[in-house]
């Protein structure tokens, strides 16, 4: 499995005017149930508010990877966001969030998917990764980047 | 130096692996050598014992509890995910130099009441996955019982399509499922997902080779403990992981699993059984105190298993030559257990969870009805303490019973054929026998379990 299978340019929102985490998960959940991704939007962000309860999923460098593995979701998914300044997201360097990743695993299957997974979140903690990220400008960008350094 | 480190957090798909990538950069960085075990979805790159023993540095970035066993006696250094994410550096720097570290301790017995009380656990689990088939299939049973006590048979005149239809629900099958959902239950808990069928077929065999509710937990912590291994001690190449684990793992876990359960618990259990029916007919004198006390250590032994089947048997059998006493007394005996324990459970408040005390109370209606399934979960739970006190409850209104000659005209339905008049030739010695199994077993149980820890 390649990062392509988990993520499309259909899953990749440049959207300024999310500024909010509660914003930030509806558009997510409304792509995500077009795409058929996940068969219900309000389970999905139940389920990623329960994960941020847990522990808030906002990292550095204004970053965040809200994650949530539930019952809704029909396969795994990615979802790339370039969003406004979200001011209710708690990060690790008070920084504020404004680029996110949402993973999107089902509670049951398979788990070729997970291996993708890891290796995105390593990838993160590159410097060149994150700002490359930031930077770019399009969806094939975006698509480009993600492709690029895959191992 | 050499850094060892073991990264886990609660979802185990993104912090767990940000934090191993953290440690590892920065480690070499500084120039040492470092290993990172990262313990997410599953556990990978795993440390062994020589990397643990052999390591300068131990760094735990940890969300959640993991086993700290390996670590025993060694000085580690415990902290977030996050605080590695946001300064690696930093937590390397104070890991090196001691700062906020600690020693693991060693205390001899951790390891064995590790184990003791993952045991209780996994038989616990096994109960919570069995509770609806008992509860559900009991009340179902009774409920058929209602329409007359051969109302499901369909050459009885007093047949019932009904009490038909609701005695192939609860008994043939919620019942019949009672066994192989405790051995599923008990096999998830030891193993995963992956243990669930492996544990659900062991749980069929034991229902349906006759060892019944004890079969079924060996059978489920064998399933549970010979799927583990395969899942986590034996690693197979990478390009091979999905293949190992949808066909190998299942094939192995299930041949392994199925032939120890025929041939080395179906077969003696069928030989116990044989010599235990023979051992009976050898008997001759079949009343008497002593022969009731027999009766009732054999009925609450097993409850539904090979030692209460064959005595059943046995007595139903002796009923054709028109010997009417023990089936009274064996119909006492397997009212006994789950009477004895719900009246324990409202004695003794503080010795019960609060499930089971309202478990306790749907074993009021499953004792009345002589389904004596339902004091299995209790057993389950603590079988060492339960099983003898419901043994000797059982003897009491067993030995009462037989002893001062109660007979019964019918096999089966408790309070159902209690009611009908002329079924029970000493209505009042029979009730009074039950009534002191039941107080005998709930004093017994009572003084025999300890307090629930909180």
């Amino acid at each position: 499995m390649k990062i392509e299978n988990l993520i499309t340019e259909d899953n990749i929102i440049f959207d300024e005017s999310i500024d909010s985490k509660d914003r930030l998960f509806e558009k997510v959940s409304e792509v995500l149930l077009t795409n058929k991704i996940i068969s219900d939007r309000d389970i999905f962000i139940k389920d990623l508010f329960a994960r941020e309860a847990e522990a808030p999923t906002g990292l550095i460098d204004g970053f965040g990877i809200p994650h949530a593995q539930s019952s809704a979701v029909l396969e795994p998914s990615l979802v790339f966001i370039k969003a406004g300044n979200i001011k209710d997201y708690e990060t690790m360097d008070e920084g504020i969030v404004s680029t996110a990743f949402v993973i999107a695993v089902p509670a049951t299957g398979g788990s070729d998917h997970l291996e993708i997974l890891s290796n995105l979140a390593r990838r993160l903690m590159k410097d060149g990764f994150r700002k490359n990220l930031k930077n770019s400008q399009t969806k094939e960008e975006v698509l480009l980047i993600l492709k690029g350094e895959e191992l | 130096m050499k850094i060892v480190a073991v990264t886990s957090c609660p979802t185990g798909i993104a912090h767990t692996f940000m934090a191993a990538e953290l440690i590892e950069d920065t480690a070499k960085e500084l120039g040492h050598t470092v290993k990172v075990e990262t313990q997410g979805a599953r556990i990978e790159n795993e440390l062994t014992q020589n990397d643990i023993d052999t390591a300068d540095v131990i760094i735990l970035a940890i969300d959640r509890e993991i086993d700290m066993n390996r670590f025993s006696g060694k000085k580690v250094k415990k902290v977030s995910t996050s605080r590695v994410i946001k300064e690696s550096k930093k937590v390397i720097a104070e890991a090196i130099n001691g700062d906020g570290s600690y020693i693991v301790s060693t205390s001899a017995n951790s390891n064995n009441a590790n184990e003791k009380k993952g045991l209780y656990t996994h038989f616990m689990s096994g109960v919570n996955y069995m509770l609806p088939f008992v509860i559900a299939g009991g009340i179902i049973i009774a409920m058929s019982f209602a329409f007359g006590i051969e109302a499901s048979d369909p050459t009885s005149d007093k047949y019932n399509i009904l009490a038909e239809a609701l005695s192939t629900i609860g008994g043939g099958t919620a019942f019949a499922l009672m066994v192989p959902a405790l051995a599923a239950g008990i096999a998830s808990s030891v193993a995963g997902r992956a243990g669930f069928a492996p544990g659900l077929i062991a749980g069929t065999l034991a229902a349906n080779g006759g060892s019944g509710f004890l079969g079924g937990m060996l059978g489920g912590l064998l399933a549970g403990y010979v799927t583990k291994f395969l899942v986590e001690k034996i690693t197979p190449p990478k390009s091979f992981d999905a293949l190992y684990n949808l066909i190998v793992v299942p094939l192995i876990a299930t041949l392994v699993i199925g032939l120890s359960m025929v041939f080395l618990i179906d077969k003696p259990i069928g030989m116990l059984l044989e010599s235990l029916t023979n051992f009976l007919n050898g008997l001759g004198e079949t009343s008497g105190v002593m022969f009731g006390l027999l009766i009732g250590v054999m009925m609450a032994s097993d409850m539904g298993g090979p030692i209460n089947k064959s005595i059943s048997t046995f007595s139903i059998g002796l009923m054709s030559a028109g010997v009417n006493g023990p089936i009274a007394a064996c119909m006492a005996a397997g009212m006994v257990p789950p009477l004895g324990l719900a009246l324990a459970s409202v004695l003794f408040k503080d010795k019960f969870t609060k499930e089971e005390k309202i478990q306790g109370q749907s074993c009021w209606i499953l004792g009345a009805s002589y389904i004596t399934e339902g004091a299995i979960p209790f057993a389950v739970a603590d079988p060492i303490r339960v099983i003898p006190s419901l043994m000797v409850g059982s003897s009491v209104a067993a030995a009462i019973s037989l002893g001062l000659g109660v007979t019964s005209m019918a096999p089966h339905g408790g309070i159902w054929v209690l009611l009908i008049p002329n079924v029970i030739n000493k209505l009042g010695i029979y009730v009074l026998a039950i009534l002191a199994g039941t107080v005998v077993t709930a004093l017994l149980v009572g003084f025999l379990k300890k307090p629930i820890e909180k």
